[in-house]
């Protein structure tokens, strides 16, 4: 599983961080997502779907989830 | 829960009040759009933004308001939809925030609030300046001196059993977070309390508006030009040496920043401590639940952010265009209207319904797209060490019986709310 994070159109929300952890998802030092893309260690699918669905600006976008439906 | 907020939304009849009668409803705007809801409107329901219930559920998603706002507009368009709210946020060239929170000009000051009122790209290079100050670590630096603040009031009225929670902590605390922050003098915590509620709580009584304004301004000035002379610590005086492309800041920068950080900071936090207070008076059960799991209480400020949205972001309109099918213009006005736009059920479940769990809390109470609240980490932090502490601290507590606890929905909240707790009993 992948992210692909538009951080161009980040606001800073922070929410991504504060929802999936630091780890998932750095922050640089203005508090804006430091990443553009995300290759998802296994067994942390479920914590990176939550925090890429907290981001309010809707910027961050999953691809080849295992668990996708449909 | 058998209260019931009662109100029309028939279209207002001529001659509405507070319109004045060379006031015009614009010749683009269809007469079936005009509403006039009783937004804002003083009530003592348990959750005092219900009352807008019937904004999303009954009005077209974009309607005109024609009320106007002085010095901004004399109606705006509303839109009450969560997508379209984010829409205005996310679109900074169709919508500008030219304007906005510009009561420093009912009072002749011409300088601009910023980094508010100025729009991509130039927004972005003050944004720079500031961000690093207010990024989720820079307020994690700030923890240990936000408890020490909130537990200095507390200790004042914690044997008591009583205290005036909006006037005597709502609306302190952030003020003293304030002071020190910027490096100004805690000495100086009495005038700016008496400024700040000058400036936001006159209701456009023009004279303490000047008051207000025109204090804080020598004590600004004053301060920026011993700044120049000799830098101390904290932000105020770090942009006063601040640059933007490698230039200095005029003066005039300088305090549309420092004035904007005070103004925008403060009641916002007050309300919403006191909006939270109060809704655990009045639901003892809640209290419960957050003194058995305190670790619910950063999900519980966001969902309390979420349902008390005392700030609704208005936009002027940069180029004409239609939302949903309605012909807007250039020049019109527009407002985000998140009393309506957080209850939107296509984006929350049971969205009149208090919840700790919710899987995403995408609420817009702290705005988004590039004006993304610059103080919405810092918010965060004192709303939750402000709980954190109080119900740590004070045992099971409820309004002191027969005060009035009725609220303006928005930055009022109220001025006034004495709670009551037995101080022989353990938290
Ligand atoms: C719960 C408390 C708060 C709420 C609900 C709140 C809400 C908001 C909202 C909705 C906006 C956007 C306004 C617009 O779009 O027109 C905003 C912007 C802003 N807020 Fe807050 N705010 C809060 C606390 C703070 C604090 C504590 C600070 C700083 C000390 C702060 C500083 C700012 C600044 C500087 C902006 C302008 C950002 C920009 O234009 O880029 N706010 N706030
Ligand atoms: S939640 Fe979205 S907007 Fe906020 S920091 Fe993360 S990526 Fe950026």
């Amino acid at each position: 599983m992948k992210l692909v994070i538009d951080a161009e159109r980040c606001a800073g929300h922070a929410r991504c961080n504060a929802v999936g952890g630091a780890n998932l998802f750095p922050l640089n030092d203005d508090g804006y997502i430091g990443i553009t893309e995300l290759d998802v260690p296994p067994g942390q699918e479920a914590l990176a779907r939550r925090g890429a669905r907290a981001c309010p600006e809707r910027v961050i976008t999953i691809l080849d989830d295992p668990d996708a439906e449909g | 829960m058998s209260e019931q907020a009662s109100h029309t939304y028939a279209p207002p009849p001529a001659g509405l009040p507070g319109l004045s009668s060379e006031r015009k409803i614009p010749t683009h705007v269809p007469e079936g759009l005009v509403f006039d809801p009783p937004f804002e409107v003083a009530n003592a329901l348990t959750d005092p933004f219900s009352l807008n219930k019937k904004t999303y559920e009954e009005l077209p998603p974009v309607f005109w308001w024609p009320r106007a706002r002085p010095g901004r507009f004399d109606g705006t368009w509303v839109v009450t939809h969560y997508d379209d709210i984010r829409n205005v946020y996310q679109k900074e060239e169709l919508y500008s925030t030219e304007g906005t929170a510009n009561f420093q000009s009912l009072v002749g000051e011409t300088w601009p609030m910023l980094p508010i009122a100025v729009d991509p790209p130039e927004h972005g290079k003050y944004r720079i300046l500031l961000n690093p100050w207010f990024s989720p670590k820079a307020v994690a630096a700030m923890e240990t001196n936000i408890r020490t603040t909130i537990n200095d009031l507390i200790d004042g009225f914690q044997d008591k059993g009583e205290v005036d929670v909006a006037y005597d902590f709502g609306r302190v605390y952030p003020v003293r977070v304030f002071l020190d922050l910027m490096g100004f003098p805690q000495e100086k915590l009495d005038e700016f309390l008496d400024w700040g509620y000058s400036i936001l709580h006159s209701r456009y009584k023009i004279e303490k508006i000047q008051y207000g304004v025109s204090s804080a301004l020598v004590f600004l000035r004053d301060f920026i030009a011993k700044a120049r002379e000799n830098p101390v610590e904290g932000l105020a005086s770090y942009i006063v040496h601040g640059k933007i492309e490698g230039r200095a800041l005029t003066d005039d920068e300088v305090i549309g920043m420092v004035f904007f950080l005070w103004v925008a900071g403060l009641d916002t936090v007050a309300a919403n401590t006191t909006l939270m207070m109060r809704r655990l008076a009045l639901e003892p059960e809640i209290q419960a639940t957050l003194r058995a799991k305190p670790e619910l209480i950063p999900d519980a400020v966001e969902e309390f952010l979420r349902v008390q949205p005392v700030v609704n972001s208005s936009r002027l309109v940069k180029e004409d265009h239609e939302v949903r099918g309605v012909q807007i213009k250039k020049g019109d006005h527009i407002l985000c209207y998140n009393i309506a736009g957080n209850f939107d059920d296509e984006e929350f479940d049971n969205p009149w319904e208090l919840r700790f769990d919710r899987p995403s809390n995408r609420h817009f109470s702290l705005a988004g797209g590039p004006h993304r609240c610059l103080g919405s980490h810092l918010a965060r932090r004192e709303l939750r060490i402000a709980l954190g502490e109080f119900l740590r601290r004070i045992p099971t507590f409820s309004l002191k019986p027969g005060v009035d606890h009725t609220v303006t929905p928005g930055l009022v909240a109220t001025p006034h709310l004495h709670l009551v707790w037995d101080p022989k009993q353990k938290p």
